[in-house]
């Protein structure tokens, strides 16, 4: 299985220095995004109004760098005519700056959630599940952004499979949430708050599953989307 | 019946085999508005049933001459020789002759009385003979014609490739047409090759090849004088030579500055009315080129020479070499300027797209360039201009002078060969046959300038491709 | 070789043209042509075109066939002289001169704007000739060390000396269609001309010489001002930077080739360039 991607030189190096470029603002913009989630996690969890302040600003950031890749990728199809990798290069970078950006967003509504929260004050167990969550979700986007790099495939299986952890803690989350709510209707309100952080966290994680499907796309050439995990793996191994 | 007769009447049904294979297609095709279903066209049918009643019976035909007068000349002799004693057989040919002779006479109805009883039997016999023979080539050939006709009508079926048989008989008749070119130029070679080795074992082939004396007369006496002749051709292709070369010297830089005058710099006007005149120029009878060089020219030439106090021969290389440059001007123009313009025009443009003018241009991209036409327009010129014979023999004469003088009269090899030949000759003499060791010689030459020019052309149109 | 005929069915009549929009013009013009009028006999070509070539930039022109774009790019270094009937009226200039002034030597003019043709026209001679030949001409050399180093710079600069430097006394035609047009354009380069103009100089190749080609002209447009006509408008696209669309033997659109790619501004732009016709 050959899952490393080794660009060759296109003869015209312009074009080699055009998609570099696009690849280096796409790596910028997701260690951007992971800086607000970070920010907008520990914003959260240490009711840090400032820094929320900080993350909601910066979004801003985040858009203008996908509006600025979106428009560095029509041009390369306008002018290029990129066929075959560099079609499925330009077209997946497309796709996962959508991702990104919108985990930008998710980040956004963990800072919008700060001020909420911090009123109604975090119980340990509460921060504790968002925490290993954050944790989670911030390893998966950290791995994400070197699957980029290195288009490795296998990694970026492993991203995928992790997903499955999420979705399981926060389904945990959840229950916990609803018990307690059960138990002290007090609670409530809160409760229903920090569930909307961690659906947040959640989503998170499907984006990022999202992104390591248009590069397995990228590298493959197949379209791994809407498929079980152990089909995926089959498909995968087929080569 | 004639051949001549026969082969009308081989064409009549032909012409009818014609239309016999039309209608039999359209009937194996069940009518018109089916025609569409055969694999060939009707008259494709038609066509190739008429060839194939042609060719066979006139195959045929010539087959039967050529064998028919020997086949009856061995029964004949057969005939006379069972009717008369041995002794007769030393003048068999004559006999059979008489026979021949009477023959006719008879069916003409001359006087026969001098003739004997066994001569008018054999002559009798004769007649019979031919009889039977035309009566069976008839036959035969009407058999072969129509026999062959119904065989093709009868294999015209929806799924006979009428088409693709015809495309073979056309081929093979090309081929044929391809191939009396070339029995003709193998036999001319022949013929000449062999009388020139019938000379050449009467006269010693280095003593021609090297020998500088020429004058062929033989004596008819052995006491007459210069009773040997002398065949030493050398005078003769110095002479060739010198005119020749006196006429490139001209011809080849006037027709080539015309050509590039015509191709490159002369408006459509100008091009439109001075190629056809150079044509016209090409078109004139040599031998009006000899009036003009022996009327004009020469005494031109020996009139300046006298001015300059220099005695120039009446008839001099130089009238006649002139005369052939200005003759042989259109050959290298006209050849040249095809060659010229078929120079891309993109190579053209590149030279003048980098700054070079017209001249450099011309000078360093199109000249090259044409070179291979340039080559072979003066090659075919230079043919032209060994084989010339009439203005030399008008305007620089006959005398076979060993020089490189230009003002001396000199001959040529083919006004040796003419003089040679004209008047009544026997022909096993060596004079005689040593116009065909001169014709052989010229023959190599301009085959071997050909082969150069074929040559060079292609060499040169490899690197240019 | 005027086809009119496709330029036709390209836009329905009814769209207008009237004067060019988007940015003809520039600050660092190498050339400026105002109001250039060509006429073939009675039959006009090209109709009231202005626009600058910048400096150092690759302009392209493009257009349906018979639009007018080789016979305008023939009017820049006055290789329409050699068609009598071809006449030019307006103002082509070049450094301000006049090209079709009375001062303008045309020989001269062409050995400073050079000229690529559609296909290779290597002269019959060899390689180092063919690339030796405008620097002889125009006395560039004065000793033989000087005229060595024209050609290998010019090779080196048109990508092909490493291709070629074994058999640099090989013919100029052996080559391969690629490196021949290299190698036209390396004759092109020694004279040192100050603007190239290329006549689609990539449609007799194949996609991969095409492609040396482009990256050739991208590395060339440091040094020299470039125009090219070209049928492909993914060539237009890939190797220049400012792009003018010609249409029945008017200028309708220039501009820079990003935009003119991404959001044309003339509906007629957008037909030809979006593939639609009628």
């Amino acid at each position: 299985m050959e899952n490393e991607y080794q660009p060759t030189q296109h003869i015209s190096q312009q074009f080699d220095v055009e998609l570099e470029n696009i690849k280096s603002q796409v790596l910028k913009m997701g260690a951007l995004v992971k800086k607000q989630l970070r920010d907008g996690l520990t914003a959260l969890l240490d009711g840090d109004e400032k820094l929320a302040k900080k993350v909601i600003k910066r979004d801003n950031k985040v858009n203008a760098l996908e509006v600025k890749i979106d428009e560095a990728c029509t041009s390369i199809i306008a002018i290029r005519q990129p066929a075959a990798t560099d079609l499925r290069f330009v077209l997946s970078l497309i796709k996962t700056i959508t991702d990104f950006e919108r985990i930008g967003d998710e980040a956004e509504k963990l800072a919008v959630s700060t001020r909420n929260v911090k009123e109604k004050h975090i119980s340990e167990q509460e921060y504790q599940y968002l925490r290993s969550m954050g944790d989670m979700v911030i390893e998966m986007l950290t791995q994400t952004l070197e699957v980029i790099e290195t288009l490795n495939v296998d990694q970026a299986l492993e991203v995928i499979k992790q997903d499955q952890a999420v979705n399981d803690e926060y389904e945990e989350f959840l229950n916990f949430l609803v018990s307690r709510m059960k138990d002290k209707p007090k609670t409530i309100k809160s409760g229903l708050s920090i569930s909307w952080s961690a659906r947040a966290l959640e989503r998170i994680g499907d984006h990022l599953v999202n992104i390591n499907e248009y590069l397995i796309y990228l590298v493959n050439g197949k379209d791994v989307r809407h498929i079980d995990l152990e089909d995926l793996e089959e498909i995968l191994n087929e080569e | 019946m004639t051949t001549a007769n026969l082969v009308f009447i081989v064409m009549l049904i032909a012409l009818a085999s014609y239309w016999l294979g039309i209608q039999r297609s359209i009937k194996v095709a069940g009518g018109k508005q089916q025609v569409k279903d055969l694999v060939s066209l009707p008259s494709q049918y038609g066509l190739l049933t008429a060839f194939w009643c042609g060719i066979p019976a006139i195959l045929f035909l010539l087959l039967w001459s050529a064998i028919e007068s020997s086949v009856i000349d061995s029964l004949l002799i057969d005939k006379v020789v069972l009717s008369a004693d041995g002794q007769i057989q030393q003048n068999m040919g004559l006999i059979v002759n008489n026979v021949k002779l009477l023959a006719e006479k008879i069916t003409l109805s001359e006087d026969i009385s001098s003739a004997t009883d066994i001569q008018l039997q054999n002559a009798q016999f004769f007649i019979a003979l031919n009889e039977k023979a035309t009566w069976l080539k008839t036959l035969l050939t009407l058999v072969i014609a129509v026999g062959c006709v119904s065989t093709i009508l009868a294999k015209i079926k929806h799924s006979f490739h009428a088409r693709n048989n015809l495309e073979r008989i056309v081929s093979g008749l090309l081929f044929t047409c391809s191939g009396i070119a070339l029995l003709t130029t193998i036999g001319i070679v022949m013929s000449v090759l062999f009388e020139s080795i019938s000379f050449f074992s009467q006269v010693p082939i280095t003593e021609f090849l090297f020998g500088t004396q020429w004058s062929p007369q033989i004596a008819m006496r052995a006491d007459q004088v210069g009773g040997s002749g002398a065949f030493g051709a050398i005078p003769l292709f110095v002479g060739t030579i010198l005119i020749s070369t006196i006429a490139m010297c001209l011809a080849i830089p006037v027709g080539l500055m015309i050509a590039i005058y015509l191709s490159q710099y002369a408006t459509k006007r100008i091009r439109s009315i001075a190629k056809p005149m150079l044509e016209v120029l090409a078109g004139v009878p040599t031998v009006v080129y000899g009036f003009f060089a022996a009327l004009t020219v020469a005494p031109l030439i020996r009139d300046f020479g006298l001015l300059i106090d220099l005695p120039i021969a009446a008839e001099s290389a130089l009238a006649a070499g002139l005369v052939m440059g200005i003759m042989i001007i259109p050959f290298v123009s006209s050849l040249s300027e095809d060659a010229m313009t078929a120079v891309p025009v993109a190579l053209k443009e590149g030279s003048l797209g980098m700054g070079a003018t017209h001249s450099e241009t011309i000078k360093k991209v199109i000249l090259p360039a044409a070179i291979p036409g340039i080559v072979g327009a003066i090659l075919l010129a230079v043919s032209r201009a060994i084989g010339e014979t009439m203005i030399v023999v008008m305007a620089a004469g006959l005398a076979a002078n060993l020089t490189f003088n230009p003002i001396e009269s000199v001959t040529t090899v083919t006004v040796q060969i003419v003089s040679l030949l004209k008047g009544d000759q026997e022909f096993d003499s060596a004079k005689t046959l040593a116009a065909f060791a001169l014709g052989l010689m010229l023959f190599i030459t301009t085959l071997a300038l050909n082969i150069a020019a074929l040559k060079i052309v292609r060499k040169y149109r490899e690197q240019y491709d | 070789m005027v086809d009119i005929i496709s330029a036709k069915s390209l836009g329905s009549n009814d769209i207008k043209i009237d004067g060019a929009v988007g940015e003809p013009f520039c600050d660092d013009a190498k050339m400026s042509m105002r109001n250039v009028d060509v006429f073939y006999g009675d039959n006009q070509a090209i109709h009231d075109v202005s626009f600058d070539l910048e400096k150092n930039q690759v302009t392209a022109l493009i257009g349906p066939s018979g639009c007018g774009k080789s016979t305008f790019l023939r009017c820049l270094n006055r290789m329409n002289d050699l068609i009598p009937i071809c006449n030019v009226k307006g103002s082509l200039q070049l450094d301000g001169e006049e090209i079709y002034g009375k001062q303008m030597d045309p020989v001269l003019l062409r050995a400073r704007v050079g000229m690529v043709f559609q296909k290779p026209n290597p002269f019959p001679k060899s390689i180092y000739e063919n690339v030796a030949y405008g620097p002889k001409i125009h006395g560039l050399a004065t000793d033989k060390s000087e005229l060595d180093e024209i050609v290998e710079t010019s090779l080196r600069k048109a990508g092909l000396f490493n291709e070629v430097k074994d058999r640099l006394d090989q013919p100029g035609t052996g080559l391969s269609g690629g490196q021949q047009q290299r190698l036209c354009i390396a004759r092109t380069i020694a004279v040192s001309p100050e603007v190239i103009l290329m006549d689609e100089p990539a449609s007799a190749l194949d996609p991969i010489a095409t492609a040396v080609i482009e990256e050739l002209i991208h590395e060339l447009k440091e040094k020299y001002t470039i125009a090219i006509v070209t049928h492909s408008m993914q060539q237009a696209a890939r190797v220049s930077q400012k792009t003018a669309y010609f249409h029945l033997g008017k200028l309708v659109e220039m501009g820079d080739t990003k935009q003119i790619f991404t959001n044309p501004r003339h509906e007629l732009t957008e037909n030809y360039i979006s593939g639609r016709f009628g």
